[in-house]
């Protein structure tokens, strides 16, 4: 312990670009974790103004529409589906317009389907599906506005994977190369151990050491960074638009942590096995 | 069998260089042995085939009745261990103290902190740097680093200390110190010392056997 100590001591600089690029990496990857959580609540919250009314033809039986009903209900891109008989579509309408039930005498009400997306990017496929089926006559949606809407939700969607995956693999290319690099700088010291007969343990131990050390730290800093900066700012941003942002942020603490322990741990221990490798190959 | 023995041992460096050819000679236990050579003349080839930094391009090197030149080099950090080796550009690191150094072979073989303090207490003081020991190398004189690599390679006691140019810095007072240290040891530790050095005025200061060694080939002479 006191070799490693010293070897940080001496070197402070290299031990503190480990750390904070450690820490950048990490807190990107928190930021992006949780802008996804939010992002699968603000989808679970579209999908129920999304939803779309299929009317069933008037000669469709009752029976029918049940079958039906429990056929479209299996599909798994679909999470709910209502079956609304013409008395319950009477009631709702004379409610909402406070008209009375003498008014719409002789005014036929036809039964339909409410059907609830699981994912909302998939709502255009399910209208189409809805509108090919024979038992139905009308499918209702947003419109052509939601479509424009829907185009860009999708193409969202797959940008932000393809961007986060492009982070990721960034990000802990730049730890190792920086990580390989510190252990390079120091490379007499290797050097002159494995002279005086020190294994590759031996030698290599201590830059493990602190690569794990490094690794700790910047996954701590950016725990802490998300604790007091990014769930604050979240909670903030619940109470300007209420019901909007719903993630529970103290169930993800846990994980979040973890996370970002692990993430340093490993990449500060990546990074300085890489950069072993390198001096060993070069020294006698 | 002999302590640490040649057998017709050639070295050629890429493309072309012929370092050593047919070096064969045999070292006993305890014997402190020059081996004298211009710069050129393959003395620190010689020694670095000892310490496995190069491997022989023919022949075989026996060191204590194993066979080194071709050893599995998962085992060259345990042969490494038992040698102690003064080199001839020193091989220190420039941010490491003074005691730093003097213990690093210590806590390679595994020793704790209390006696890998006093052994290194002993050392400071036959090298007269005890004043110095919590320096950084980079701020000693060119003699004080020689001397702190005399100390490194005779701190953990080796049967067989190799010193490539041990005086090459030093003034002829201090040479001739270092060498008594040299000396000094191989008789009390019953080690075999070689030590290699350009300079045939050296020769004559102790009783000992003397390698000639020219261009590559050794042949020996006693005085
Ligand atoms: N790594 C190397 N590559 C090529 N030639 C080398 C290498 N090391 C030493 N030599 C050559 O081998 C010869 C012997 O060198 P060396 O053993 O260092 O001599 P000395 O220590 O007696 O001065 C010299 O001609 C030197 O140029
Ligand atoms: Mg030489």
């Amino acid at each position: 312990m006191g070799r490693i100590s010293r070897y940080i001591l001496r070197k402070p600089a290299l031990f503190f670009m480990g750390a904070l690029s450690t820490f950048l990496v990490l807190f990107l990857i928190n930021t992006i974790s949780l802008g996804y959580l939010e992002f699968s609540k603000l989808r679970e919250h579209w999908r129920e103004r999304f939803m779309v009314r299929a009317f069933f033809r008037e000669d469709v039986s009752e029976e029918t529409m049940h079958k039906v009903a429990k056929e479209i209900a299996a599909s798994f891109y679909i999470t709910q589906v209502v079956l609304v008989p013409p008395e319950e579509a009477k009631k709702r309408f004379l409610e909402r317009t406070g008209l009375s039930p003498e008014s719409v005498e002789g005014v036929s009400f036809p039964a339909s389907l409410e059907v609830v997306p699981k994912y909302i990017e998939n709502l255009l496929d399910i209208v189409r599906e809805l509108k090919e089926n024979p038992s139905f006559g009308e499918v209702l949606y947003g419109g052509q506005e939601v479509e424009n809407f829907l185009r860009l939700f999708q193409l969202f969607v797959r940008f932000s994977r393809g961007f986060f995956l492009g982070v990721l693999g960034f990000g802990v290319c730049v730890i190792v190369v920086i990580t390989a690099f510190s252990v390079q700088l120091r490379r007499r010291e290797v050097a002159v151990l494995s002279l005086v007969g020190a294994t590759d343990g031996f030698a290599f131990s201590p830059f493990f050491l602190e690569g794990i050390l490094f690794g700790l730290c910047g996954g701590i800093g950016a725990y802490l960074c998300a604790a007091f900066f990014l769930f604050p700012l979240l909670r903030l941003a619940e109470e300007v638009f209420p019901g909007f942002f719903g993630v529970q942020i103290e169930e993800h603490l846990l994980w979040l942590f973890v996370l970002d322990l692990l993430g340093g741990c490993g990449m500060g221990m990546v990074g300085t096995l890489f950069g072993y490798l390198g001096v060993r190959q070069s020294i006698r | 069998m002999a302590f640490l023995e040649f057998r017709n041992v050639s070295k050629v460096y890429p493309p072309n260089v012929r370092a050593l050819e047919n070096v064969t000679f045999s070292l006993e236990k305890g014997e402190f042995v020059f081996v004298q050579g211009a710069t050129g003349a393959g003395k620190t080839t010689l020694f670095r085939l000892i310490t496995r930094e190069e491997r022989p391009t023919k022949g075989e090197i026996w060191f204590s009745g194993r066979r080194i030149d071709n050893l599995d080099s998962q085992l060259v950090p345990f042969l490494r261990q038992r040698l102690g080796v003064v080199f001839q550009d020193l091989e220190l690191v420039p941010e490491w103290t003074v005691y730093e150094h003097l213990v690093a072979p210590l806590f390679v073989l595994g020793m704790n902190g209390r006696e890998a303090l006093q052994a290194a207490k002993k050392m400071l003081s036959l090298l007269g740097l005890e004043d110095k020991s919590f320096f950084q190398v980079r701020c000693l004189s060119g003699g004080e680093k020689q001397k702190l690599c005399v100390g490194r390679a005779l701190i953990h006691r080796p049967k067989l200390v190799l010193a490539d140019e041990p005086t090459g810095n030093l003034d002829e007072v201090s040479a001739m110190e270092v060498l008594k240290l040299l000396f000094e040891f191989s008789r009390r530790e019953k080690a075999t010392v070689v030590v290699a050095t350009h300079n045939r005025a050296l020769l004559g200061c102790f009783p000992a056997r003397v390698i000639f060694l020219e261009k590559g080939r050794v042949w020996e002479g006693e005085r």
